[in-house]
């Protein structure tokens, strides 16, 4: 199982080796997302945040349900990280003489979240045929409580070494593995 | 030049006049440089040296200077920009933003600072001030600070009387400052005293001894350089405290507040101009998307186009003399959200993998989410909203 308080880089290599071990696990269009440790291949954009991506190779593996819900509960714990870290943070805020955290449009968000994040754990765990167009929805909600939490952050949570970029990449992988690919059909 | 735009006038535009509608083409048909200078810029963020040629960095400058100090008065197709004009300065923004946001947080130029000096300064100060930027002069704004961004009337950053009884001494630290540690000068608020009208403007250099400023790395946005500050007994001389012969409750804390509201419009602006680039972008790349998907994308455009009227409504408020706080808050929080949805959907609707396969696209989405910080949060603002309800003022009494 992937652990997310690692960094998001180094859990997703450790779900590609559970997944397929010694190699790296490609998406249904032909991409593959790891740390720039494991695909030393140097992307401008993703090497910053420690990560980076290449084509499939004849070395890769098709990312069958296995991965993609390795991809969701790694996105899942993360986000459980983010609100602990959301509370740490804005117990240490303060305004009026009191913390962030007593104010309740705050509780309110952390609250919100923290039910959303446990009906998306549900929803992938409930019995039944796995599903591109489920773990989609899923992952949807999940980078939109993601960006909610972020928020909470203040400016932190625009920083290249904050929570912003373990969130980032969990965006990028959805984006890679879990997008259904439905585009050129009608909505 | 390639053509970014896919579609007719943006909507919304309508409620501009001829003037602006001008200067929103000019700066519009300036799209593809500034893109190319965004990506440079999100390379190498100190890459703005190399691109000061740009016409756009010149239009930039123009349009936060008022015209009597402007070095120089950039042509836009018969337009000249009257720099006082937040409607004006909204339109320039929005539609440079379109191209790319980096280029216009990275840019040379009075910026929010030159709108604090604007707003206090005295003649003196505001000639000292924009004689400068005939630079090429990089300015910051520093008002947030690591133990307090948004409860910004209990900043913490000391002016103290010196003890040789020569001006004050600015003690402190300022956090998230835009080109706070690359800047040649800016504007720092400190307190002299306790409570709202102790809080001072002043002029800081940043060749000054006992200021020390870092880079602080972001997700996107990489073009802002956003800075921590440090000032370890930072000398400042009466002359550099901005509005020094007001009043205390005309000067420092309220000439935060008025280049924030002033400002709070252009951040909006930003944050449309990037939306409807994304827009744009997915339609060019996507030309024969399905009508279901098509009608999510016409979709996202209109409510873009609503924020934008609202936009425009309340910049010309402010150009009136008429500002409604609450009014200007709604609509840069709306903006910012509105913004990051058009990014996420032109993400998805380019689906899987795009966001390797589209750098800009990818960039575009990091960087539009740094509005959500800039000039308020959301809190603050859905706060401020409320207020607005109690008190009767958010809406405005003639029906739309
Ligand atoms: C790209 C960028 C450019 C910037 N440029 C500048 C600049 O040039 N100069 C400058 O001075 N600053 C600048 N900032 C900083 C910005 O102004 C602050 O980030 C902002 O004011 C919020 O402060 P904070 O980050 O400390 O968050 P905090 O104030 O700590 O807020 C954390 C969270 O708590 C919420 N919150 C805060 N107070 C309350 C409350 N009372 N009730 C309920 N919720 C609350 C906020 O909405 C947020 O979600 C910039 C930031 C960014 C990202």
């Amino acid at each position: 199982m992937a652990d997310s308080s690692i960094g998001y880089p180094a859990s997703l290599d450790a779900l590609h080796e559970a997944t397929a071990p010694g190699r790296l696990v490609a998406s249904a269009g032909g991409h593959v997302v790891a740390s720039s440790a494991a695909l030393p291949l140097v992307d401008g954009d993703l090497s910053r945040f420690g990560a980076a991506w290449a084509t499939a190779g004849q070395d890769t593996e098709p990312a069958a349900g296995q991965f993609r819900l390795g991809l969701l509960r790694l996105h899942t714990a993360l986000l459980r990280d983010t609100v602990t870290k959301a509370m740490a943070t804005l117990d240490g805020r303060t305004a009026d003489g009191t913390s962030l955290l007593s104010r309740q449009l705050i509780q309110g968000a952390l609250a919100d979240a923290a039910a959303e994040i446990r009906e998306c754990e549900q929803m992938y765990l409930m019995p039944g045929p796995p599903g591109v167009a489920k773990d989609w929805l899923i992952s949807q909600r999940l980078i939109a409580t993601g960006r909610r939490l972020l928020d909470l952050f203040g400016a932190r949570g625009f920083l290249a070494d904050g929570p912003a970029v373990d969130l980032f990449l969990a965006e990028v992988t959805s984006n890679v593995y879990l997008h259904p690919g439905t585009e050129n059909q009608d909505a | 030049m390639p053509d970014l735009t896919t579609a007719g006038p943006p909507l919304g535009t309508d409620l501009l006049d001829a003037r602006l509608t001008t200067v929103l083409r000019h700066c519009r048909d300036m799209a593809p440089d500034i893109r190319a200078a965004g990506a440079a810029i999100e390379r190498d963020p100190d890459a703005i040296v190399t691109l000061l040629d740009l016409p756009a960095v010149a239009v930039l400058r123009a349009a936060a200077t008022p015209q009597r100090y402007q070095y120089e008065t950039p042509d836009l197709d018969g337009v000249t920009l009257t720099g006082t004009s937040c409607l004006e300065w909204t339109v320039v923004l929005e539609a440079v933003s379109y191209g790319d946001p980096g280029l216009v947080l990275a840019g040379p130029g009075p910026s929010l600072s030159g709108a604090a000096v604007a707003a206090l300064g005295s003649e003196a100060q505001c000639a000292d001030y924009f004689a400068r930027m005939a630079g090429p002069t990089w300015t910051f704004f520093a008002l947030t600070e690591p133990n307090k961004g948004s409860a910004v009337l209990e900043l913490e950053t000391r002016l103290d009387r010196a003890p040789d009884g020569d001006g004050w001494l600015l003690n402190g630290a300022k956090r998230f400052v835009g080109n706070g540690a690359r800047a040649q000068l800016g504007v720092v608020f400190c307190r002299r005293a306790p409570g709202p009208w102790g809080i001072e403007a002043v002029l800081a250099d940043t060749s000054d001894p006992g200021f020390r400023g870092e880079l602080l790395p972001t997700v996107g946005l990489r073009g802002a350089r956003l800075s921590h500050l440090r000032f370890d007994g930072v000398r400042v001389a009466p002359a550099q405290v901005l509005g020094l012969d007001r009043p205390p409750s005309r000067r420092g804390f309220h000439g935060a507040m008025t280049t924030l509201l002033r400002c709070r419009p252009t951040i909006a602006g930003m944050a449309l101009g990037v939306g409807e680039a994304a827009c744009d972008y997915a339609a060019r790349q996507r030309p024969h998307l399905p009508a279901g998907q098509r009608a999510r994308l016409e979709a996202m455009r209109h409510r873009i186009g609503a924020v934008r009227r609202l936009v425009y409504e309340v910049a010309a408020d402010i150009d009136a003399g008429v500002v409604n706080a609450h009014r200007v808050g709604a609509v840069k929080m709306r903006a910012g959200h509105v913004g990051a949805e058009a990014t996420m959907l032109a993400v998805d609707l380019l689906g899987p993998g795009s966001l390797l396969e589209h750098p800009w696209l990818a960039k575009a989405s990091r960087d539009v989410r740094g509005f959500e910080y800039m000039e308020g949060t959301t809190n603050v603002h859905r706060q401020s909203i409320f207020q607005g309800l109690l008190k009767g003022t958010f809406f405005p009494e003639r029906a739309a």
